[in-house]
């Protein structure tokens, strides 16, 4: 196969998926340098375990010349399942120059400050597609598939689950993920503290709270985590943001083969088309690499996110940890309480509330 | 019906007609320039006579083809997993043939069989680890341990 001029070897990796081009680039060194040539064709994969997406994101950050050769993006959802303990993940995150680039891209581009807030905080995949589109200015195909999914999200009126439980959850499930049995009691403690707002006894009695605790999860895996946007509808990160993206972003025109499915029901619904506000009135530079520093190294060294630094207060520390942590810090993080736009815009503090939920 | 000789590099004549011969652009623009059928060989150095010889069974297989789409980006295309039953019976043939096959295709600009020659080599790639595509192909791993880490912790978006 090295008897094969490069320009064929291309043309060969051209027609494998991301996966197979990332192995076949592994396999030695004239392969990495072939595969490091030919367009791409992503596939995202919304909600994995394995932070995919995060990954693809820090790449692209870090080297702007692979996001221009991203031709293709195809998005599949994965979605999280109380049965698959595995697909329950935390939150990515960040190192400090990433955090910078991100903002002056979130800017730049005029996404909205919830969807930079989703984005930093490695809150939810989803926001980073629109991310995506404006690091990668030759994609050409979008596919989503998933229809059943988007279904899901929009059939259901339940949108009154509060996101503390959705915290509880996430701290039930690192607790259960460490010692087992769980500390249940830890759990409750925080799950009844005062002035919590979901009380799913409302709707459906449950006889024990660990049926209670199922059947969070069974709502939330079913509609997905339902995506506040600041009028308080529900939606997703992209579905909210994809109707307005071809009046800022030139580029994105040239995608021909657009299947979103989210799209028809949005505007159909008409609200989310208003709603939608991924775009600002701002002047979209021309050149977004302008606003990346160029580097061309990947960097390693914060390939994984610390597992050490956790976004939820654990539930092992004590009680009062966890209470404080709710009450006071919404990010969930006393670390991150930098958030760009908390000081400029007062309703970016209930944006953040309302868009931490599982990673 | 016409018919033209080509000469492969191993000076082994073989008469095809005209036709078939042009399947391949490089000698249909031979032809058009020299304006009439040639009464010579026209000599293919690149390609040997077992080469030359798939070569023209490809193109007399195919000689009735609609001209390829011109959308180069059209997906269809790109798919490497159909490639019509006839033309996956014609790649059978062990990998120095099917690489001589592509290379003879690129040369003699037959783009339908260097798509197709290049999809059976992706097909080859599919589904398979690093250690086994180096095993299909012969290739040695020159990679350090290190650059191995490296290089797979790069390429972890692609996997789910």
């Amino acid at each position: 196969m090295n008897a094969l001029p490069i320009e064929i070897l291309i043309q060969i990796f051209e027609t494998l998926p991301s996966d197979d081009l990332a192995r076949v680039k592994r396999a030695c060194k004239l392969f990495k340098e072939v595969g490091q040539k030919v367009k791409l064709n992503v596939r995202l994969f919304i909600d994995a375990p394995n932070y995919p997406t995060w990954k693809l994101t820090r790449l692209t950050l870090a080297n702007p010349a692979f996001g221009k050769r991203i031709v293709k993006m195809s998005v599949h959802y994965r979605r999280r399942h109380p049965n698959r303990k595995k697909s329950l993940t935390k939150y990515w995150t960040w190192n400090p120059e990433e955090e910078i680039q991100i903002k002056d891209i979130c800017r730049t581009w005029g996404l909205t400050s919830a969807t930079e807030a989703a984005i930093l905080g490695g809150v939810n995949s989803e926001s980073l597609l629109p991310f995506l589109f404006c690091l990668t200015p030759n994609v050409r195909i979008l596919k989503v598939d998933g229809k059943d999914d988007f279904n899901k999200i929009f059939s259901e009126e339940d949108d009154k689950i509060d996101r503390r439980a959705v915290r509880a959850l996430n701290t039930c499930l690192r607790e259960d993920e460490r010692w087992h049995p769980p500390n249940i009691q830890k759990l409750k403690e925080f799950y009844n503290r005062p002035g919590r707002v979901f009380t799913p006894t409302d709707r459906t009695p449950k006889d024990s709270f660990l049926d209670e605790i199922k059947f969070i999860f069974r709502c939330l895996a079913s509609k997905h985590i339902a995506q506040y946007n600041r009028y308080g509808y529900p939606g997703t990160w992209f579905d909210e943001n994809l109707p307005t993206l071809s009046r800022k972003l030139p580029y994105f025109e040239k995608l021909d083969n657009v299947k979103v499915f989210c799209l028809r029901q949005t505007i159909l619904q008409g609200e989310y088309y208003r709603f939608g506000h991924f775009c600002s009135d701002n002047e979209v530079s021309n050149d977004l690499y302008h606003v990346i520093s160029p580097s061309d190294k990947y960097s390693d060294d914060e390939a994984e996110p610390d597992t050490d630094d956790e976004p939820f207060p654990s539930v092992a520390s004590d009680t009062s940890d966890v209470e404080s942590a709710t009450d006071g810090d919404d990010n969930g993080d006393p670390g991150r309480t930098s958030e760009p736009s908390s000081k400029t815009d007062p309703k970016v503090g209930s944006d953040l509330d309302e868009t931490k939920h599982l990673t | 019906m016409s018919q033209i000789i080509l000469l492969s590099s191993d000076n082994v004549e073989m008469k095809v007609d005209k036709e078939v011969a042009e399947r391949s652009i490089l000698i249909k623009n031979m032809l058009e320039d020299v304006g009439e059928t040639p009464d010579q060989a026209i000599p293919i150095p690149n390609v040997n006579e077992g080469v030359l010889r798939k070569v023209i069974e490809w193109c007399e297989h195919h000689r009735n083809d609609p001209p390829p789409p011109a959308d180069e980006d059209s997906d269809s295309r790109k798919k490497s997993t159909d490639i019509e039953e006839w033309d996956q019976k014609f790649m059978q043939v062990d990998q120095e043939m099917l690489f001589e096959i592509i290379l003879a295709a690129n040369y003699l600009d037959i783009k339908p069989l260097l798509d197709v020659g290049c999809k059976t080599v992706a097909n080859m790639i599919k589904g398979k680890s690093p250690e086994e595509i180096r095993k299909t192909f012969n290739i040695q791993n020159d990679f350090t341990p290190e650059e191995e880490d490296q290089i797979r912790r790069e390429n972890e978006w692609a996997e789910e």
